[in-house]
């Protein structure tokens, strides 16, 4: 811990993580209604259910989200030096991959469950099932697969506008400040997903 | 303003990442490896856990701001824990020993 | 900061980032939201006492009307009400003052916040005008009624979505988001922004509160989103999350609800001592007592209030081994609280009381939340609530904690900052008279109904009529009186409205400090201009200097003053 007394903390950066822990709560929130059906539900890790997301590619996704976190690091690092050009380039490499992780999340994967039949609902699927029995707590899964990876994409998508927005913001060289900022806004969509990915695509 | 680089410590980046590189790769080997039951859940959620950390402490300098902010985001994992603790006996139906 | 430009209509009175205009926007909106809920609870006691009575505008209440009334009265009162009035618009209008500074951290974000309230405020009454009416299904929304009610599972989202109880749940969700992002103005202001010299035992018992009551708002409102999300994705998506027959969880969702809804409780609790606290050394000329143990107290009930909120659930169906735990902290967080009472209490011995306007409600805030809290421990003891669970006991007992609260403590700081934020003094006969005819409304309101309550009148019915002991003569002149008593409290804010209307056309001007307060809102003009301070005022001491030896010529010794 350091020594910095807490009215020397510059305000932005202050207020992004009181944002940050009140976004950890409401992911909490989601998290540990997850937590608690799976712990209830050993179904959840069937073969219909977790058993159907493919590691592989939550992997390749976790680490270009991983990667695009570094190319923000360093968008960062480069804004403290002033170096206004490296800066908005690894903005945009930031920008990218964050879309290229939504387009294998919406392109592929999500596709991919909804020819199985999985969808948020299962409507279809459950249509006749035994109350309570296994179709049912395989749909529950999906419903919470989608739920959270949607929310979670959403603050990508979120997150892609803030750090366009102080791209156009800063593209003068002024309010470089701003970048730490988006920085950490980004940061958190990774939080996140370091919790996701496992609890999701590992834990069968 | 406070000086952002000495405020913030000096790190290397590429090995911070590097390190979560790997701990996600391990923690996707373990799940594909033949382990069963809790202890391999344990070690995924472990692994899960450390990333966490260093994503939060090293790579949002978490570690070098002062104690209340620190305090303030540790606690948003301690109540979701509280939560968890406080709803369980409920969803998880934990046997009550009735006595006749 | 401050480049005072001249501003046009627009951006002075209407898209204001100036903390003082938000302030007045929140109380405003959180004022006209208080009498429209007022006049439901009208409507519904109306129904109660003379079953079958056709209620002017609604007409004839059936059971789901009924329910809607109570349902939005409810919500209306807590979130549209209480939070605009006792958080926004007071934290928006004292922090920046008190704290010496010319606004708050982020004023267009601030401006952002009162916007998304005022669109949470419009999707609620579009709510009352979707194809079924408003929700009724309890301000609790509890699954599966609040998972069915209106919803067809056979049409598409946007139709389920254009329901009552789906549109509630998204003015709810604005509303939290709204809360929230103001919650981090506060924060940030009362960390950074303070005078210079300004200590942390310097800043003022009410800024305390506030931002401890944001804190407790913060941490618990995200498992809320999260339920109240899944609930209405159970609504339009037609997903099953607290669905059993698909393997979901009912009770999943009354805890994430309470969860957030007990520390809610306690989020517009502490701004009213928080009020009551400022005033009270003010009218008694003396420092508050103990006033950094209030502090201390304070912090750890907002602490204790994170871990009793299953005591809503007793009855539920709750792990019997879980319910003794949350008795255990119910009780124990009336420690804390009985504390600060008491020390508020204990300023009052030796001092020179001065019974002006915000000392009387602040007076009865304090007498009146005591029947309120007493009650309270009784209720949280698991065997007693197992008899009194949804009971007109429990209905008394929260009215005697939040109309002390609200009107109470929100009126004692309306008339008390009234001056400063218009330049004009209430006029004390007329609020009296108010304070009167509130505290006369509130008893015979509330007070009965402990007893009908503890006789057995359960809740959220619409008509006793099948219940033959619950026609008895004597519990029929209980529902009259409480009647008579919530028709009183709605007719006394009508007084205050001819108060305001008065004042402000003819009002007494204040001076910069009527009321001869250390604190450093005092210290700018009556109303401040645009940046508050014409120089930035430092701070030498505590707020509480009244009556200092030390001091001569004075019984008073301003923040800012050497």
């Amino acid at each position: 811990m350091s020594d910095v007394t807490l009215e020397r903390v510059p305000k932005g950066r202050l207020g992004v993580w009181f944002l940050i822990a009140g976004e950890l709560v409401i992911f909490g929130g989601f998290i540990a209604a997850y937590i608690l059906a799976r712990l209830e539900y050993p179904e959840f890790g069937s073969k219909e259910a977790a058993g159907a997301l493919n590691p592989i590619v939550g992997t390749i996704n976790t680490m270009i989200l991983l990667i695009s976190n570094w190319t923000m690091v360093v968008a960062h690092e480069a804004a403290l030096e002033k170096n206004v050009a490296k800066m908005k380039s690894f903005m945009l490499y930031t920008l990218v991959l964050g879309l290229v992780f939504l387009g294998i999340k919406l392109g592929y994967e999500w596709p991919a469950d909804f020819h199985e039949g999985h969808t948020i609902s299962s409507a279809k699927a459950i249509a006749g099932a035994e109350p309570g029995g296994e179709v049912m707590k395989v749909s529950l899964f999906w419903s919470y697969y989608f739920l959270m990876t949607g929310f979670h994409g959403l603050h990508i998508v979120v997150g892609s506008l803030v750090i366009l927005g102080v791209y156009i913001s800063c593209s003068g060289g002024e309010n470089l400040h701003r970048v730490e900022l988006a920085g950490a806004y980004w940061h958190l969509v990774e939080l996140v997903w370091v919790i996701l990915f496992p609890m999701f695509y590992l834990i069968k | 303003m406070a000086d952002e680089k000495d405020y913030h410590g000096k790190q290397n980046y590429v090995m911070l990442l590097g390190t979560i590189a790997i701990l996600v790769i391990a923690m996707v080997g373990i799940s594909m490896s033949g382990m069963t039951g809790s202890p391999k859940v344990l070690a995924i959620s472990a692994l899960g856990a450390v990333q966490f950390y260093i994503v939060l402490a090293n790579l949002m300098h978490l570690k070098y701001e002062p104690a209340l902010i620190n305090l303030v985001t540790y606690l948003s994992v301690v109540f979701i824990v509280l939560l968890i603790l406080g709803v369980a006996p409920d969803t998880l139906l934990i046997p009550l020993q009735i006595t006749e | 900061m401050s480049a005072h430009h001249e501003q046009s209509f627009l951006s002075k009175y209407v898209f204001s980032t100036d903390h003082k205009y938000i302030a007045k926007q929140y109380t405003l909106t959180g004022v006209v939201f208080a009498f429209i809920g007022g006049l439901f609870a009208v409507a519904f006691r109306m129904q109660l006492a003379w079953p079958g009575i056709d209620v002017p505008i609604v007409g004839v209440l059936d059971g789901t009307k009924y329910n809607m009334l109570v349902t939005n009265h409810a919500m209306i009162m807590f979130f549209w009400a209480a939070m605009p009035i006792l958080l926004a618009g007071l934290g928006n209008f004292v922090i920046p003052l008190m704290l010496g500074a010319d606004d708050m951290a982020f004023p267009l974000l601030n401006m952002l916040s009162y916007w998304i309230f005022l669109v949470s405020a419009l999707v609620l009454i579009l709510s009352f005008m979707a194809p079924g009416g408003g929700a009724a299904t309890g301000w609790t929304m509890y699954p599966p009624l609040a998972a069915t009610q209106g919803v067809d599972p056979d049409s598409n989202f946007l139709v389920n979505l254009w329901t009552g109880g789906s549109l509630l749940i998204l003015a709810v969700a604005l509303e939290f988001a709204s809360m929230l992002l103001g919650g981090i103005n506060f924060l940030v202001t009362s960390i950074n922004m303070r005078a210079k010299g300004m200590k942390l035992m310097d800043v003022p018992a009410v800024v305390w509160m506030l931002n401890l009551a944001t804190v407790d708002f913060m941490f618990s409102v995200g498992p809320l989103i999260a339920g109240a999300v899944m609930l209405l994705f159970d609504r339009i998506f037609n997903t099953g999350f607290y669905d059993p027959a698909r393997g979901g969880d009912p009770i999943l969702f009354q805890h994430l609800f309470w969860f957030f809804g007990h520390p809610e409780v306690y989020v517009v609790l502490l701004p009213a001592i928080g009020i009551v606290s400022e005033i009270v050394p003010a009218f008694t000329r003396k420092p508050l007592f103990a006033s950094k143990w209030i502090i201390i107290m304070a912090v750890s009930s907002a602490f204790i209030a994170m871990i009793v909120w299953a005591h809503h659930q007793f009855v539920a169906g709750i792990d019997p081994r879980m319910a003794e735990f949350f008795s255990i902290t119910t009780i124990i967080i009336s420690i804390p609280f009985a504390f600060i009472m008491f020390a508020v209490i204990a300023t009052f011995f030796g001092g020179q009381i001065e019974i002006k306007i915000p000392m009387l409600w602040a007076i009865g805030f304090i007498v009146f939340f005591f029947v309120g809290g007493v009650t309270g421990i009784f209720l949280g003891s698991a065997g007693f609530d197992m008899y009194a669970h949804d009971t007109y006991f429990v209905v008394a007992h929260f009215h005697y904690t939040l109309i002390p609260i609200v009107f109470f403590a929100g009126l004692a700081g309306f008339y008390f900052w009234f001056p400063k934020s218009t330049g004009r003094m209430l006029n004390e006969t007329l609020g009296k008279l108010h304070f009167w005819t509130t505290a006369i409304g509130l008893n015979m309101f509330a007070f009965p109904l402990f007893f009908s309550g503890l006789f057995g009148e359960h809740r959220r019915i619409f008509s006793y009529a099948s219940y033959d002991p619950l026609m008895a003569d004597w519990i029929l002149q209980i529902r009259h009186v409480a009647t008579y008593g919530a028709i009183i409290i709605a007719a006394a804010q009508l007084i205050f409205f001819l108060n305001i209307i008065l004042s402000a056309m003819n009002g007494e001007k204040a001076g910069k400090n009527p009321w001869k307060c250390n604190t450093l809102e005092w210290v700018a003009d009556s109303p401040p201009p645009h940046g508050n301070f014409t120089t930035p005022p430092a701070c030498y001491r505590g707020p509480y200097e009244y009556s200092n030896p030390k001091r001569s010529g004075s019984d008073f010794w301003p923040q800012n003053e050497q």
